[in-house]
């Protein structure tokens, strides 16, 4: 849920408590002082009574009663039969009392008075109907308008955070293109709200850190790239010149081309794994648009020498020849692995298929298939891992082009995915998300 | 043979990629000094084709760097400065040709070949062996003047070797002269078997099938006569 909305709900629910409480006070308030009003007004009626007991006694017999039930007020008179010291207090109290199928409430003031020696009990009571209306009415008006009032104020309260919140918001919009190295140099703005000031500076601290580290690392790499093949052509390039000696003995000769052989195994080990270690620190740009079917073609005519040779069949069938976003490099080191990968498991006059295709779930399938010497099945959950290999023929040669296109297809959310069979061949598939294609 | 590019202007560059490769050469092409300081580090390469005018620098440091460090390797100068004192310091500083922009790409093969001739101490365009011939300018391989039915790799196998005549090669030094270093040497050294195969089968049938000789676990050599 959004921060404005949360603030806005909790706001609702404070003042929609408030108003509840509020209510319920009010009611209570005016009924108390509608009855203190009603109770007042009973002792009036009670002095009237006794001045009015004072001039004329009732009835000797009989009971009396000064109007019924369903009247406005009335009193009801009885003899009392208690002693003058056993009187008991005034007690006022809320009465219902029907008066047909309508029960209506009252005020009751019961008191003892007396007249000339005698004693009675009097009931005074005093309906509150025509008091309710004017409560009900009280409550109304005061209810509906503070219920506008705290709607205007949610009003415009969520304006105003709106306009408070904009800046937090333009930064939240922006941190997920933050991505990759090239997001490293964005900066933040300075800002009035503390807070968010606060946040801003942190933000640009992290970016700027995070900057530096990508170069450091990116130029670790490079730096050990350097550092790591300039010995290893020195050494490759000494042994071709001492073995184009021509008075050097064959022995030294072998030795000589192991050597190099070692030297030249090492140098494609590190470059394999610098290559590698490029990819995972993002320090390729990915904004290029590739073909798919025209980098296929392109690495199939460039393994042409390879392919003919050993009478393979290639076929390539794409469907619809997507253009997506991706690295140029990478999409050609991604070809250049799984087709180079796949002659290797060919036996001689195989066949290769290079096919693209729509996914029944969303996304393009690129896959890569050929009829070769397949991988055993407990080797299968392995293969993408560096240093791997699914056959030991190639024991000393890096196992790392697989390990390549995982970390490729990693950096790019492409999905990998490989079945094989021994003896049957071997099907890669990268599944290129709808996000990444740029056209159709 | 593998040859260095530096130029960085796209489509000439481009170009130039293509119809030297066309031409039996691998390519790398870079268009920066420090590209190129890079890939020489890491490659061997027979000749550099350099462009003066770099956007990092002069080529002219490259070209004593080059010199200094990879005394194998020739270079030859490319630029649209063609005046006789530029001409004049790259030839000092020890370019072994120049060619001025803009050039047709005959004029470049041309010179190419030139220097590979230097390079390699031939009198003309063809390695002449015991009665095979390897012209350099063309794919052309002649036994006793017939012309001997060669692929294109075979061809480039076979000039590669009868270049560095009376020196032993290694399978993975043709390897990467003749494919570059991007494939996989395992796999790439089982081709050149094939193609030696191959080629060896063709001279057989030519009658000269002592030609190539196998240094057995380190590659192929064809002696000097």
């Amino acid at each position: 849920m959004k921060l404005q909305y949360k603030i806005g709900l909790s706001n609702l629910i404070v003042s929609l408590l408030f108003l509840l409480i509020t209510g319920f006070v009010l009611i209570h308030v005016v009924r108390k002082t509608v009855y203190q009003d009603l109770d007042q007004h009973l002792y009036y009626h009670k002095n009237s009574l006794i001045n009015q007991l004072k001039q004329s006694q009732p009835d000797e017999d009989n009971d009396f009663d000064y109007g019924v039930v369903g009247s406005q007020e009335w009193v009801n008179l009885t003899k009392w039969k208690g002693k003058a010291d056993s009187i008991p207090p005034n007690r006022i109290k809320t009465v219902y009392l029907k008066n047909g199928n309508k029960t209506i409430e009252y005020r009751e003031l019961s008191t003892v008075v007396s007249s000339k020696g005698q004693f009675y009990r009097a009931q005074f009571l005093e309906s509150v109907v025509q008091w309710q209306h004017i409560i009900r009415n009280v409550f109304l008006v005061t209810f509906g308008l503070l219920l506008t009032l705290i709607l205007l104020l949610l009003i415009v309260n969520d304006v105003q955070f709106r306009e408070i919140l904009k800046p937090f918001y333009n930064t939240v919009k922006r941190l997920p293109h933050i991505r990759d190295a090239t997001g490293f140099a964005e900066r933040f703005d300075r800002s009035s709200t503390e807070e968010i000031d606060q946040l801003h500076q942190a933000l640009n601290r992290m970016l700027k850190q995070l900057g530096s580290f990508f170069e450091e690392q990116k130029s670790f790499i490079q730096n050990a790239s350097h550092e790591l093949q300039t010995p290893l052509t020195i050494i490759y390039q000494k042994t071709e010149s001492l073995m184009s000696d021509p008075d050097i003995s064959e022995e030294s000769l072998v030795e000589l081309a192991q050597i190099q052989e070692t030297a030249g195994r090492l140098s494609r080990l590190t470059k394999a794994l610098l290559l590698i270690s490029k990819i995972e620190n993002k320090q390729f740009p990915m904004n290029d648009e590739v073909c798919l079917s025209d980098m296929a073609e392109k690495i199939i005519s460039e393994l042409s020498d390879f392919i003919e040779a050993m009478g393979i069949d290639v076929r390539l069938n794409f469907r619809d020849y997507p253009t997506v976003k991706a690295s140029r490099e990478l999409i050609n080191a991604l070809f250049y692995n799984l087709i180079q990968n796949a002659l290797k498991f060919s036996t001689d006059n195989g066949i290769i298929s290079v096919t693209g295709r729509w996914g029944a779930d969303g996304g393009y399938k690129v896959q890569v298939q050929d009829t070769g010497k397949g991988i055993s099945p407990e080797l299968l959950p392995v293969v993408f891992d560096r240093f791997k290999k699914p056959d030991s023929k190639w024991n000393d040669s890096p196992g790392l082009g697989l390990s390549i296109v995982k970390s490729i297809c990693d950096l790019h959310d492409f999905g990998l995915d490989m079945e094989s069979e021994l003896n049957k061949g071997t099907t890669v598939t990268v599944t290129i998300p709808t996000s990444s294609i740029i056209s159709p | 043979m593998r040859l260095l590019l530096t130029e960085d202007e796209p489509y000439l560059a481009s170009s130039l990629k293509k119809y030297l490769g066309n031409d039996g050469f691998i390519v790398d092409s870079t268009s920066t000094i420090r590209e190129s300081q890079k890939a020489l580090m890491s490659e061997m390469y027979d000749i550099v084709l350099l462009d003066l005018n770099l956007p990092d620098g002069d080529g002219l440091s490259l070209l004593e760097e080059i010199r200094t460090e990879y005394p194998r390797t020739a270079v030859i100068i490319i630029t649209a400065r063609g005046e006789v004192e530029d001409r004049v310091k790259g030839l000092n500083l020890g370019s072994d040709d120049y060619i001025s922009k803009p050039f047709s790409m005959l004029e470049l093969s041309a010179r190419i070949n030139a220097v590979v001739r230097r390079k390699f101490g031939l009198k003309n365009n063809s390695v002449e062996l015991d009665g095979l011939s390897v012209h350099l300018d063309e794919m052309l391989v002649k036994a006793d003047s017939d012309p001997l039915p060669v692929t294109k790799i075979e061809y480039n196998i076979l000039r590669y070797l009868a270049l560095n005549r009376g020196k032993t090669v290694s399978r993975i030094s043709l390897a990467e002269h003749i494919w570059g270093n991007e494939v996989d040497d395992r796999f790439s050294l089982d081709f050149i078997n094939s193609h030696i195969k191959n080629i060896r089968k063709k001279l057989k049938d030519a009658g000269k099938d002592q030609l190539i000789k196998t240094i057995y676990g380190v590659g192929y050599r064809i002696d000097k006569i």
